[in-house]
């Protein structure tokens, strides 16, 4: 019995030996297997189960769901296993790739027309999604969507909402490059009086700060900037800078910064703001067209949320400025649109207003009832603004009487909600 | 086990370790390395400048607080006189889109909300206390502020404010980390118009206090601030100064680099960092339009992150 336990267990030590002798070859041998093939063999042995755990096999899904479009049932998931059927679609594709050289042919057309097509179609649809006023009809209580433009960072595109040189009022604008390269600047003013632009370049060394009266522009044959006087009577508007990057990097285009001050000769009183800024968010080069879709360059702000000072009767009265985000200066079609107004006192009640402009508006807080102090019951509100066919660029000038009557003027720049698309459009 | 084989090994999982950590260390900076942006529901503001004289007779501030979100937020607030040094707090309750705003000379008292008189010159932080763990729950709020005086100035400017980037409870240490909230600004750039010595003098000021503050045990923080300035030609100037808690000073006063006749343009770039501590600061542009002065608050674009941390009691 022994020497049968024995033989037994010699005979196992050696199977185990022998197999143990097969492997370690083999693992000597593992450079020669081809794995990709094993690991492929098992996958589609693992997916005509149904249980796919190699996330390359992604590709054959993407391979079924062309079959739809092939006219092929998209039920049948025996279609979408059988592996031959798909690769003799594969096979199929192949000729579609070989006319590359038809589509570098029509790769040369899209440079010269194809592009404007291209711009101005996917900027209106998106802008499209117009009213939709938020729940319960309130725009105060909704949640804006999108994302706003982050703003006091280095941008690719500026929007001055309130320039003014009607005497004896003027603004100093002021620029500033935060690069180490040159860079070039696209601007153009507005005129409120009859929407029309006024064009021009400015060219900015590196880490170079500029500043203008907008009253009498400025010359620098050196740097080959050159800035026309907004009007040579003066007038209001605003004014949209882009930068013109030489290079197609996101690092080429955000790189500028600005604020304007408004200031009267004769009392002092002045509005100083930073310029709202939108980055650029994908490479590629300056095309004249800004699109503010979240994509190309940062979407316009939905929503400008103000805290204003309500109005007292026989006080100074503060003034809301609107521009809208989108404009086609090369078309000179200005921007129509209803601007809907939502004021929330300190005691949450909300009341409504709203009004209709074109390419500029300046409203002074007398006009709307709902803010006056009497009205609203509190010294401050929460206002909240929403342009209906385009969003809008704003700035509140905040105006109160302080120690002794003395009459204070600042400006009041807004929180930013949500975002929505816009596309300037330059000449 | 043999020596060789362990020592590979060993090498091998400190190579392994090493690219890792560098890695995640060039992923964490790209990331995160990126100055708060603003205008934007935030979690914790910050005002860098209150004033107070004459009880308010001769210089006062308005606080504006805006609730932007449609729930009621509890504010803890706090403010920094600069000369202790050191914080009193007190509470903040706003209902739903609610607007507060109220005279630093005088206060307020309004329901939940008690807000004390202040008397000095100093600054402002408010952070808000969620009543669940949401980051929308934190980034709720904004606010601004007008310091006007007896002569007809004012500036007004926003306050500066951090997101709330991860879910989680308001603990008494504020980490401006890039992970917890946004960071504190690395460079702040100004555009500032050159002062002009001559009579009447047209001086800007500068306001600047440091991101970093421990108000739990008062360990006050001081920070140099290197400025780098730059003229419309390109040319470079540079200057430093210490800050401890708070400062409030002349253009003039810091530096002549300031001055028109130094600075030889109209109008200058300023660049400042902190050393020690990353900083917040604003600039009060101060420019003649005979007869009258024009005042007007001049407030930074931010360039880079850097942590920081405010501990509040």
């Amino acid at each position: 019995m022994r020497g049968r336990s024995s033989m037994k267990t010699l005979l196992i030590t050696a199977g185990l030996l022998a197999a143990m002798s097969v492997g370690g070859a083999s693992a000597a041998r593992a450079q020669s297997i081809d794995w990709t093939n094993l690991m492929r063999a098992l996958g589609n042995a693992l997916h005509s189960w149904r249980i796919s755990p190699f996330p390359n096999r992604t590709p054959t899904a993407v391979q079924a769901t062309r079959m739809p479009a092939a006219g092929t049932s998209t039920r049948a998931p025996t279609v979408t296993r059988t592996l031959p059927p798909t690769r003799t679609e594969t096979a199929t594709r192949v000729p579609t790739r070989t006319p590359p050289a038809t589509r570098t042919a029509t790769a040369t057309r899209t440079a010269t027309n194809t592009r404007p097509a291209t711009f101005t179609a996917t900027p209106r649809p998106t802008s499209t999604p117009i009213p939709t006023a938020g729940s319960e009809g309130q725009i105060a209580f909704d949640t804006a969507e999108g994302v706003p433009p982050q703003q006091k960072l280095a941008s690719a595109f500026l929007v001055f909402p309130y320039i003014d040189t009607t005497a004896p009022v003027d603004t100093r604008i002021e620029l500033m490059n935060m690069s180490n390269e040159q860079i070039s600047l696209q601007c153009f003013y507005v005129r409120q009086s009859d929407c029309v632009e006024i064009g021009f370049f400015v060219s900015l060394t590196a880490n170079q700060p500029l500043s203008w009266s907008a009253f009498e522009g400025t010359s620098n044959p050196l740097t080959g900037t050159s800035v026309p006087p907004l009007d040579t009577f003066g007038a209001i508007g605003e004014l949209k800078c882009a930068v013109d990057a030489s290079r197609p990097d996101l690092s080429a285009h955000n790189v500028l910064q600005g604020r304007a001050l408004v200031f009267d000769k004769n009392t002092g009183e002045t509005v100083g703001y930073g310029a709202i800024g939108f980055q650029r968010l994908s490479p590629g080069s300056y095309t004249h067209i800004v699109e503010l879709d979240g994509f190309t360059y940062e979407s316009c702000p939905d929503r400008l949320h103000f805290q204003v000072l309500s109005n007292q009767t026989g006080g100074p009265s503060s003034t809301l400025i609107a521009v809208p985000c989108a404009e086609d200066l090369l078309t000179q079609r200005p921007t129509e649109s209803v601007v809907q107004l939502a004021i929330v006192n300190e005691f949450e009640q909300v009341f409504s207003s709203s009004f209709r402009f074109s390419c500029f508006t300046a409203q002074s807080f007398s006009k709307f009832g709902t803010l006056k102090k009497s009205v609203l019951g509190t010294d401050t509100a929460h206002l909240v603004v929403r342009g209906v066919s385009s969003p809008l660029i704003g700035l509140v000038i905040d105006r109160f009487t302080g120690q002794g009557g003395t009459l204070h003027t600042t400006a009041n720049e807004p929180f930013l909600e949500g975002g929505r698309s816009a596309t300037v459009i330059f000449p | 086990m043999q020596p060789d084989f362990l020592l590979r090994m060993v090498r091998r999982t400190t190579l392994i370790a090493r690219l890792v950590a560098i890695l995640t260390l060039g992923w964490c900076q790209g990331a995160f390395a990126d100055a708060p942006p603003q205008r934007l529901p935030s979690a914790v503001i910050i005002y860098p400048l209150i004033v107070v004289e004459g009880n308010g007779a001769v210089t006062d501030t308005r606080v504006e607080l805006v609730n932007l979100s449609n729930r009621a937020v509890n504010l803890g607030c706090i403010y920094v006189p600069a000369d202790f040094c050191s914080g009193f707090d007190f509470h903040v309750v706003l209902t739903p889109n609610q607007p507060i705003s109220w005279l630093a000379s005088r206060g307020t008292f309004n329901g939940f909300t008690a807000v004390p008189p202040f008397s000095s010159t100093g600054e402002l932080k408010c952070i808000v206390e969620p009543d669940e763990e949401s980051i929308a729950a934190h980034n709720t709020v904004q606010g601004r502020a007008a310091v006007f005086g007896i002569d007809g100035q004012t500036i007004g400017y926003s306050a500066v404010g951090f997101l709330r980037l991860t879910d989680g409870p308001l603990t008494n240490e504020i980490d401006l980390d890039g992970v917890t909230y946004t960071q504190c600004p690395d460079e702040q750039h100004f555009i500032f118009l050159a002062s002009d010595p001559t009579s009447p003098p047209t001086e800007s000021e500068l306001v600047i206090a440091p991101c970093t503050e421990d108000l739990e045990n008062l360990n006050t923080t001081t920070t140099v601030v290197q400025i780098k300035v730059i003229n419309e030609f390109e040319e470079q100037f540079s200057a430093s100064i210490s800050v401890t808690c708070f400062l409030r000073r002349n253009l003039d006063d810091i530096s002549h680099i300031f001055t028109r006749s130094v600075l030889g343009s109209d109008t200058g770039h300023l660049v400042l960092r902190g050393v020690q501590s990353p900083v917040l600061a604003m600039v009060v542009d101060r420019f003649l339009t005979p007869p009258a002065p024009a005042t007007a608050g001049n407030e930074p674009a931010l360039r880079g992150g850097r942590s920081a941390q405010i501990r509040i009691p």
